[in-house]
Order: C-alpha cells, then sequence, then structure tokens
C-alpha cells in the first residue's frame, strides 16, 4: 500500500480541513499560519506534528508532498507560488475572487511544473453540482440548454461559515452555470437590485445557444436558499432547497441543510488526491480563472447595464 | 328583497381555427362556455374566408352542441340571443371579425395571443373602447387560485418591498388535446405563443410595467433554430423589480408530464413560492408520471369567464382589457428583437 500523502495546511480553520484529516490517504504534518498562536492552536486540535508562521520553510519540511490552502488573502498567489517552487500538488479551497490574471498566472506555473493545481470553487463539489454534472456527463438530460441557479444568503446580516460576498457568489454560480452547461460563455447581461445593489439577475449566452439565469443575493431570500433547474434536449432535473438529505428545521431560522460544507469539502479534498496518486482528470470543469472572469464580465455589466463579451479563456 | 335574476348571455362560438394544430376554442373556451351557469352557446360561426375543412369542423362543433351553425357571421351579428362572440379566428382575419363585432355592439373573448402586431391590438382597443363593449383577451393564467392568492399576498405587503419575480413556464405536452403525446412547435413560435402568459401573470401580482427586455431563444427540440421552442427573458419592471422567465415546449421524454409551470417571487420580507400548476402531488402510475390536482379547484377558464360575466353585467371595471394584450405582445416582440440583435431593448 502507498504511503499517505503528507499534507502541510496553510490556514487556521480546522473544520474546513476535517475533510483530510479523515482521509487514509492523507496525513496531516503541519500548519502553516500567519498568527502563530492561531497556528499552534490549529495544529493542536488537528493532531499535527509541527507549525510555522513561515509557509515557505514550512514547505520544505520533511514529509510534506502537498499543500492544501485554506486562506483567502493578498497572499494567495505568493503563497501558491511558494508552493508550485517547492514542488508541491496544491489544493486551494477558498482562492480569492480577483482576479481572472492572478488565477491564470497561478495555473500557467502549476501547469509548467507538471503540477496538480485544484482551484475550482468548492461549491462545485456540493451535492447538488454533483448531481446535475453528473446527469448532464450521463447523456441523462441531452444537451443541456437552460440553467437557472439560485444562491440567496438572506436578507438579515449574520456571521458564520455561510457568510459569503456577492463577488463570492457571482464566482461560484457563474463557474457552476458553465461546468454544467459545458460550453464556451459567449456573453452576459446583470440586472441588479437590492440594498446597495446587493441582488443580481446575470444572463449567461453560450456559443451553442444554452442560457443560464444565474440569481444571486447577500441580502435577499431566506437564509441560504439554493434552487436549481436545468433543461436539457432530452429531460429537465430540479434540484429543491431540501436537497439535503439531512435536514434541519429550527423554529426561528429557514431550514439548512447539515453537512453540505463539510462533504463538498470532502469531495473536493478526494478528488484532488484522486489526481494525485492516479493522475486522473483534476480540471473537473473549467479552472478558476473561467469563473473569475466570468464574474468580472458579470460586474462590469451590472455596472453599464449593457450585454459584454465573455472572454473566459480556457489556458 | 331577492335580487333580480341576471340575464344568461349567448354565446356565438366564432371559428375553430389557431396557428398549425393549435384548436383553443375546442380544448378550452367551448367546454368552459358550455359549462358555465351564466352562459348558454346559441351558435357557431365563421369567418367567410375560412377553408372549408375549417367549416367543416365548426358544422361539427355546432351539430355535437346541438345549436346553429350560421353561415354568415353578419347574420349571426344581428341576431339579439347572441352577447357575447368566442373568436377564435386566424390571425389575419381576427381584426376584421373585432371590427364588425363590435360595430354591432357584442362583447368579445379573444383567443390568445390577442394579435400579431402592436398596431392590431391598439385598433382592437380603439373599437371597442368606442363600442363600449368588453373585449378580453384569453390570459386566462392570471385567474388561476393560486396567482390570485399571491397578488393577493403581494398587495397586502407581506414580501415587502418586491426585488425579483422568476418564472418557468415548460410545457411538455401537445398543443391540442387530441395531440397531447405528440407535441410540435408552434408554426409562429413558443415565444409568441406562451410569453404572454407569465408576463400578463407577472404584470397582475406586480401591478408594475416591463421597461427594457433581454432574451435568447433557439430551437432546441424539434430539430433546427427556426423552429423557436424555447426562449429567456431578463426583464426590467417599474419601482425596480426584476424578472427572470423561462419560457418553451419541450419533448415528452424526459420532462415531467405537462411540464414545469411556477413562479417565485423576492421580496424584502420574505419569498413566495408558487406552484401555478396546483398540484398536490404526484402521481406515478402505469402511464408517465403527472401531478395530481385536488378535484374541486376552479379552472382558470371558468375564473376567467366568471370575471367576463361579471365585466358584462357591471361594466364598471374591466379588469382585463386590451390594455393588458399591448404590453405582453410588446415584450414579446421586443424579446425577438433583443434575441436577433443581442441587445437589451427598451419598452
Amino acid at each position: 500500500m502507498n504511503e499517505p500523502i503528507g499534507i502541510l495546511i496553510v490556514g487556521n480553520d480546522p473544520t474546513h480541513v476535517d475533510a483530510v484529516a479523515r482521509q487514509p490517504r492523507a496525513r496531516l504534518v503541519g500548519v502553516a499560519d500567519q498568527s502563530a498562536e492561531d497556528a499552534r492552536a490549529a495544529a493542536a486540535l488537528l493532531g499535527c506534528e509541527r507549525w510555522s508562521t513561515d509557509v515557505k520553510s514550512a514547505l520544505a519540511w520533511p514529509g510534506v508532498d502537498a499543500c492544501l490552502i485554506d486562506r483567502v488573502d493578498s497572499q494567495y498567489e505568493e503563497i501558491a507560488e511558494a508552493a508550485s517552487a517547492a514542488g508541491k500538488h496544491t489544493l486551494a479551497l477558498n482562492p480569492p475572487t480577483a482576479t481572472a490574471n492572478l488565477h491564470r498566472r497561478v495555473h500557467r506555473r502549476f501547469a509548467e511544473s507538471g503540477l496538480i493545481l485544484l482551484d475550482a470553487p468548492v461549491r462545485r463539489m456540493h451535492d447538488d453540482a454533483a448531481t446535475v454534472r453528473s446527469l448532464a456527463e450521463s447523456g441523462s438530460l441531452g444537451r443541456v440548454v437552460f440553467v437557472r441557479l439560485t444562491s440567496l444568503s438572506g436578507s438579515e446580516a449574520r456571521s458564520g461559515p455561510d457568510e459569503t460576498g456577492i463577488e463570492s457568489l457571482r464566482v461560484e454560480e457563474l463557474d457552476l452555470a458553465a461546468w454544467w452547461v459545458d460550453d464556451d460563455p459567449m456573453s452576459l447581461f446583470t440586472r441588479r437590485g437590492g440594498t446597495a445593489d446587493s441582488y443580481e439577475c446575470i444572463t449567461l449566452s453560450f456559443t451553442g445557444g444554452a442560457t443560464a439565469i444565474c440569481e444571486i443575493g447577500t441580502r435577499a431570500g431566506p437564509v441560504g436558499y439554493r434552487e436549481a433547474f436545468v433543461v436539457g434536449t432530452q429531460g429537465s432535473v430540479t434540484v429543491s432547497p431540501s436537497d439535503d438529505p439531512v435536514l434541519l428545521l429550527p423554529n426561528r431560522i429557514p431550514p439548512s441543510g447539515v453537512g453540505r460544507q463539510e462533504r463538498a469539502r470532502q469531495r473536493a479534498v478526494e478528488t484532488w488526491l484522486d489526481a494525485i496518486t492516479s493522475g486522473a482528470d483534476t480540471r473537473v470543469g473549467p479552472p478558476r480563472h473561467v469563473g473569475v472572469a466570468l464574474a468580472e464580465a458579470a460586474a462590469q455589466s451590472g455596472r453599464s447595464g449593457q450585454v459584454v463579451p465573455a472572454h473566459p479563456g480556457t489556458t | 328583497m331577492t335580487a333580480s335574476p341576471r340575464k344568461q348571455l349567448g354565446v356565438l362560438l366564432v371559428g375553430y381555427d389557431g396557428a398549425g394544430i393549435q384548436n383553443h376554442q375546442l380544448d378550452m373556451y367551448e367546454p368552459a362556455f358550455a359549462a358555465h351557469p351564466r352562459f348558454d352557446i346559441v351558435g357557431v360561426t365563421d369567418d367567410a374566408a375560412v377553408t372549408d375543412h375549417a367549416r367543416y369542423r365548426s358544422r361539427d362543433a355546432a351539430a355535437r352542441l346541438g345549436v346553429a351553425y350560421l353561415d354568415s357571421l353578419d347574420d349571426a351579428l344581428v341576431r339579439p340571443d347572441v352577447d357575447v362572440l368566442s373568436v377564435c379566428v386566424s390571425f389575419d382575419r381576427r381584426l376584421p371579425t373585432v371590427e364588425r363585432a363590435a360595430a354591432h355592439h357584442k362583447h368579445m373573448l379573444i383567443d390568445k395571443p390577442m394579435a400579431l402586431t402592436l398596431a392590431e391590438v391598439d385598433r382592437i382597443t380603439e373599437v371597442t373602447l368606442a363600442s363600449e363593449v368588453v373585449c378580453m383577451p384569453a390570459h386566462h393564467h392570471r385567474f388561476k387560485e393560486s396567482i390570485r392568492r399571491a397578488a393577493q399576498l403581494v398587495e397586502r405587503g407581506r414580501l415587502g418591498s418586491l426585488l425579483a419575480v422568476h418564472a418557468d413556464f415548460l410545457v411538455a405536452r401537445g398543443a391540442t388535446k387530441a395531440t397531447a403525446h405528440d407535441p410540435t412547435v408552434w408554426p409562429l413560435g413558443e415565444l409568441m405563443n406562451f410569453t404572454v402568459y407569465p408576463v400578463d401573470t407577472i404584470r397582475h401580482m406586480c401591478r408594475t410595467e416591463v421597461t427594457s427586455v433581454f432574451a435568447t431563444r433557439g430551437g432546441f427540440f424539434y430539430g433546427g433554430s427556426d423552429d423557436e421552442d424555447f426562449g429567456v427573458l431578463s426583464l426590467a419592471l417599474g419601482d425596480g423589480v426584476i424578472a427572470t422567465l423561462s419560457v418553451g415546449r419541450a419533448p415528452l421524454t424526459g420532462h415531467l408530464s405537462g411540464g414545469e409551470h411556477r413562479y417565485r417571487l423576492v421580496g424584502s420580507e420574505g419569498m413566495l413560492v408558487i406552484d401555478a400548476q396546483e398540484s398536490t402531488g404526484t402521481l406515478h402510475g402505469r402511464d408517465r408520471a403527472r401531478r395530481v390536482t385536488a378535484p374541486g379547484v376552479t379552472n382558470s377558464i371558468t375564473a376567467m369567464l366568471d370575471e367576463l360575466a361579471r365585466a358584462i353585467d357591471s361594466r364598471a371595471f374591466v379588469s382585463l382589457g386590451p390594455q393588458d394584450a399591448r404590453p405582453a405582445l410588446a415584450v414579446t416582440l421586443a424579446a425577438r428583437r433583443s434575441a436577433e440583435t443581442g441587445t437589451v431593448v427598451d419598452l
């Protein structure tokens, strides 16, 4: 049996890397974070041997085969570059939403080094996303011609792991729509509404004629409301808000799935490890910069009120 | 003291025509009028220019209903027992038919879309207003129980400020009852056929008008981009409301029998999810799975006829008229222009 893959965690949220800890194919080697206190605490909680505030030196620790970046900050490119320079396969769980050029550079670096980088939004790993994609791939739907995708954060500001900005939702949902349709995006048109433009309906057109409507809002709808309706030439599928096999029905806030995020992170880690161990295709759809480029175009359309071309690029 | 009994309203069925094989007179209006307690079907007639085949269809209907087939529309229009016309004549003969009926002060229910051009709708508006007759486009979806309840909730402010409306109207069945299991695309395109329904429903629920349209369209299900069977619209309405809708006709394969028909309204205080098929469950039986509806739910066409009778009785307030056909058609035409040019079309 092969040795488990040694992983360095860059970040300090133990809940986000629980998926790695539960993988028999992986072994947590240590934690690197800007804050010594946080790094030490995370390492202790995860049962790691080592911690550091210096990512570059941590990447050189013996036994580190790969790197999991779980940080959204201005240092993402620097960390990713260090990982590729050190020859470490990398999983970016929550990379920044800007800019497409940044992600192109990072991707190119890993591709040139023959290293595996999985930087797709974790949203793509959620049950509904994976289900629709597998249906599309299997031919059950025929060619996908319409996607209606909704992701709303709730009308009241709140804290917690699900809280997300409109930029992040833009990237996630556009990436997902493009992944499901599996065609070249052609143009976008964004209508904005709500308080401080916190609500958007983005129409994404594809060269083959398919259309996706992505409805996103950070101050609208029930908390965590998600819905998808996908129409293909041979069939259609509806993913309801209660797609989770485990549903929490509290009295004071709307229902929410239990474990949705955790399963998605686990699926991301498994996909990444598959790629490292067996050379499986890591792309699982367009790389990060595609969704980011689409989000940039959508934002531009929202500002101008015009239809704008989509040029996300694919390399 | 008892109220004086209201006069029964005599109905003249004018034409069993529709584009392609569509026959709403046969499938929708005739049975609804026949069953409605306020209406009596008194005759069937056609425009003089109809084909022999169409005339045969109308004669057959008259025989089936046990009423007279009247060879001449003009002769039929002078009959005192005719109060209302159910107009299902071809689009090229629709305006002249309406003009003649209005000249004889006959009320009308007109198949949707009421006309294919805004100029025709404007002329219909003009002549029916001048004659002071009720002229109702058959936008029956707004009379669905679910839509009426939703409109009330919006009006009462239960959703707070309305942010957006989203609609999916995907029909997975044929154009007629006889061809329910053999769907084909409508000859004039499903955007022209179907857009009127969700647009009218959205206007009715939101009480505001569409100000701009962006759309895409295609022929995905029936082979060929010329066969427009599906469209997606992004609309801006007054008060900052956004709407998106998908409309089309899908094949039976792979789609739930009947299709999808739903609305979702997003407001500052809540969200409203509407199953416009008004189903209470899904039946998995020997045939394809289909949604089932509770017995006793009022059919939207019957509810529309209730409103038609009320409007004729009172004339004080006619809630649905040519003024509603115009914006629905304007959005449809703008959607086609937008899809062709790839631009946003302002109304």
